[in-house]
């Protein structure tokens, strides 16, 4: 069986030719890095189904199910072998899953995963082409399409607070701030993977330990958010919602570890990982606080996604040995 | 050199097909986005084009032994301009709601790329008949193009086709498609599509390579495009 | 001279000819569109004066329903009992890209603006159109909140356009990216009040029953 590791997007590089015997590593085979996506999303969808109940497990469940049947389906109209073994398909669906809110319906999970395969993935020519991550294509194609669900899920949760007022506001017309603690436990509604602050950190440092997810991406974002939300802490300190509400509170640590790490959407090189994390967490500030959305990490995760060739560009490393620079033009 | 121009039967269906403004010249692409949320709005807009483009034909290729080469793009500007306006008063009169609700993009059929293009290519070369058959033609491709975007986005977006209920009131309508980014995404989808079925080297897709087994034919070969 | 006039004399010609057809084409449907936009007109009376009716169409003909005054039309609002309850004035000027014509409801003794109503633009879309949307009209329509009372927009000064929502009752915020827009509405709104005011006053003055003319 021919395993492509499509997802290891190969740059330009200087091709090392060295002498035998090569050592075959199997622990970055496409495969290998999916299972440990999945291993490390187990603590956030225990948190989830914890809180949930079984509407996580179903709504999880439906996604996956969803994204493996079409990434079939779009694999057999391209004429290709779909490739369900290698886990990507099913990291799409219960990455999506895990960010839709339990209240979601069955059809919304159906198309998120159409959309999420379809338009995220196959359009580009398949996995490790995509420019976006998928499972956020799929979201926010279901957001923009059905907004009643994500209100509805919103209601009476810590996060209406934000998508009512900007910080600016929310001190004077908002009492009802949830409790840091809830909020790092994860006792309170939402979106499925954004329950519980204490998950994601297990299973993001799981991911950054094995290698599977550079761990300058998610530092970088939660660094960044901290010093903007510092700012605006410092700005209006009279303001109930602090800093440690923006780091704890939606989906920010479930998306700086596992969707912004996203090998195929994220930049290649270390300086280029910084600058995507930081500009990310500037970016959820900037959506939280300033537009009518509850939560900013699924636009600001497409939007850097769109950025990331610009990105790679940049930060093109200097080969071993030579005082090369990229052509200017 | 005029017998190297095609006939008026050419110019039609290859106005309609393998020269389709929408899909195969990507022409008119603004009116393209920005009317197709619905079919009664891509419909009017398509019958102003259509008005436009014919009456530009007549006009111009009666005045074509007339124009000097240099003058030639400002009086095609000048016809269309008038036409145009025409077309935006004659939808203000009479179709007032559609006119309110279309605003500028009546006005703007002045920049659309379609009706210059065809003044320089057909309409200032070819007489009278040809000329009309090759704007009827454009406009009926740009018809079809309009209302294949339109068709698809309304009937995901609101469920409804022309108004008319098709997909039942418990359709989840697909907000995004009826809003501005599904005019992207659904010309992308459809333009793949036509580019697919029409492509002579491509294994026909999955569902469509069966249908045409089905149907037990071989696949149309694309007419071959004009320099 | 003679070289220029070679050149030019069909696009002469054509302009002559398409102006004509223009002017004929405006002659034959200008009294249809001018209708259209009346009917709209008549229809958003109740939307523009608060307790104002929608006047019988069938039978009251437009000449009745409105009086011209100093260059603008002036509609009559009034209740179901036929009691004046304000005007709506239809007023127009240069917009951003092309005129704008709006109507602006107004109060019986024209002191407060109770509403705006774009009747038609040519803005750019998704920039200058939204004049028509409640993002920019909300002041006009609903009024301002100033110190916990919705309080209407005043006529006693001209209105301001400011970058950034005041509690003045004389400034309404600029549309981002389209200020020249948001401008052009309150330019119009300025003028209309300058020149109907003084004329609405100097009817009542003359004893004219302002509610007459039905």
């Amino acid at each position: 069986m021919e395993q492509v590791i499509e997802s290891e997007p190969s740059a330009p590089v200087v091709l090392h030719v060295s002498p035998g015997p090569h050592v075959h590593s199997r622990s970055l085979s496409t495969r290998r890095m999916m299972l440990d996506v999945l291993i490390a999303l187990a603590p956030v969808l225990v948190a989830a189904i914890a809180v949930f109940r079984l509407y996580a497990l179903m709504q999880v469940g439906i996604c996956v199910a969803s994204c493996l049947a079409f990434e079939w389906l779009f694999a057999a109209m391209r004429g290709r072998r779909a490739a369900l073994d290698d886990g990507s398909a099913a990291v799409t669906g219960v990455i999506l899953g895990l960010s839709l809110p339990w209240s979601a319906p069955w059809y919304v999970a159906l198309i998120g995963g159409m959309t999420a395969i379809g338009l995220g993935k196959a359009c580009f020519g398949g996995l490790g082409q995509n420019i976006f991550n998928p499972a956020m294509v799929g979201r926010a194609f279901v957001m923009m399409s059905f907004p009643a669900m994500g209100a509805k899920a919103y209601i009476g949760s810590a996060f209406d607070v934000v998508s009512q007022a900007t910080p600016l506001s929310a001190a004077k017309t908002h009492t009802a701030f949830a409790d840091l603690w809830v909020l790092f436990i994860g006792n309170h509604n939402g979106s499925l993977g954004e329950v519980s602050a204490v998950a994601c950190l297990v299973g993001g440092i799981y991911l950054c330990v094995r290698r599977t997810a550079s761990w300058e991406i998610p530092v970088a974002a939660i660094l960044s958010v901290a010093l903007f939300g510092g700012i605006g802490n410092l700005m209006y300190p009279a303001n109930a919602w602090t800093v440690a509400h923006h780091l704890l509170s939606g989906a920010l640590l479930f998306g700086a570890f596992y969707i912004a790490t996203d090998p195929v959407s994220s930049p290649l090189t270390p300086p280029g990982k910084w600058i995507f994390g930081a500009a990310l967490g500037g970016l959820v500030v900037l959506i939280r606080v300033f537009t009518n959305y509850p939560e900013g990490v699924m636009f600001a995760v497409l939007i850097m996604n769109a950025v990331v060739p610009l990105i790679n560009r940049w930060t093109i490393p200097t080969p071993v040995g030579g005082p090369w620079k990229p052509a200017k033009k | 050199m005029a017998n190297a121009l095609p006939t008026v039967g050419q110019r039609f269906t290859n106005g309609l097909f393998s020269e389709n403004p929408t899909f195969r010249q990507i022409l008119g692409i603004c009116p393209t986005l920005a009317v197709t949320y619905s079919v009664a709005s891509a419909l009017t807009m398509a019958g102003a084009v259509t008005f436009v483009l014919v009456c530009s034909a007549i006009l111009i290729s009666q005045i074509r032994h007339l124009l000097k080469p240099h003058l030639r793009i400002l009086v095609f500007t000048l016809t269309i301009a008038v036409f145009v306006t025409i077309a935006d008063r004659l939808v203000a009169a009479f179709l007032y709601d559609m006119s309110k609700q279309l605003g500028p993009y009546i006005p703007l059929i002045i920049v659309n790329c379609i009706i210059i293009a065809r003044c320089e290519i057909c309409f200032s070369k070819q007489g009278l008949v040809p000329a009309i058959g090759d704007a009827l033609g454009q406009a009926g491709g740009h018809t079809l193009g309009l209302l294949a975007i339109a068709s698809t986005r309304e009937i995901l977006g609101k469920g409804t086709w022309g108004g008319m209920s098709v997909l039942g009131d418990s359709w989840p309508a697909w907000g995004v498609l009826a809003a501005a980014p599904g005019a992207f995404l659904t010309l992308g989808l459809l333009l793949a599509l036509v580019n697919h079925l029409t492509d002579k080297q491509a294994k026909p897709m999955w569902p469509f390579g069966a249908l045409f087994n089905l149907l037990g034919r071989k696949r149309q070969v694309a007419p071959v495009r004009e320099k | 001279m003679k070289k220029y006039i070679a050149d030019a004399w069909l696009v002469i010609v054509l302009g002559l000819a398409f102006g004509a057809a223009l002017a004929g084409v405006q002659m034959g449907l200008g009294p249809v569109i001018y209708q259209n936009k009346l009917n709209e007109a008549l229809s958003r009376i109740p939307a523009l004066v608060p307790h104002a009716v929608q006047p019988d169409l069938m039978k009251v003909s437009p000449d009745q329903v409105m009086l011209r005054e100093a260059g603008s039309t002036i509609y009559y609002a009034r209740d179901e009992k036929g009691r004046q309850v304000g005007w709506v004035i239809q007023a127009a000027g240069q917009g951003f890209a092309d005129r704008i014509e709006v109507l602006i409801g107004v109060s019986e003794d024209v002191s407060l603006i109770t509403g705006l109503y774009v009747l038609d633009h040519k803005e750019s879309p998704g920039y200058g159109d939204r004049i028509a949307t409640p993002e920019y009209q909300d002041p006009f329509n609903k009024g301002k909140v100033v110190g916990g009372e919705l309080r209407r927009l005043r006529t006693d000064q001209p209105l301001k356009v400011t970058p950034e929502k005041t509690d003045s009752l004389h400034e309404v915020k600029a549309l981002t990216g389209a200020t020249i827009s948001s401008e052009s509405v309150a330019a119009i709104v300025n003028d209309a009040m300058a020149k109907v005011k003084p004329a609405l006053r100097a009817r009542a003055a003359a004893g004219q029953p302002v509610s007459g003319g039905n």
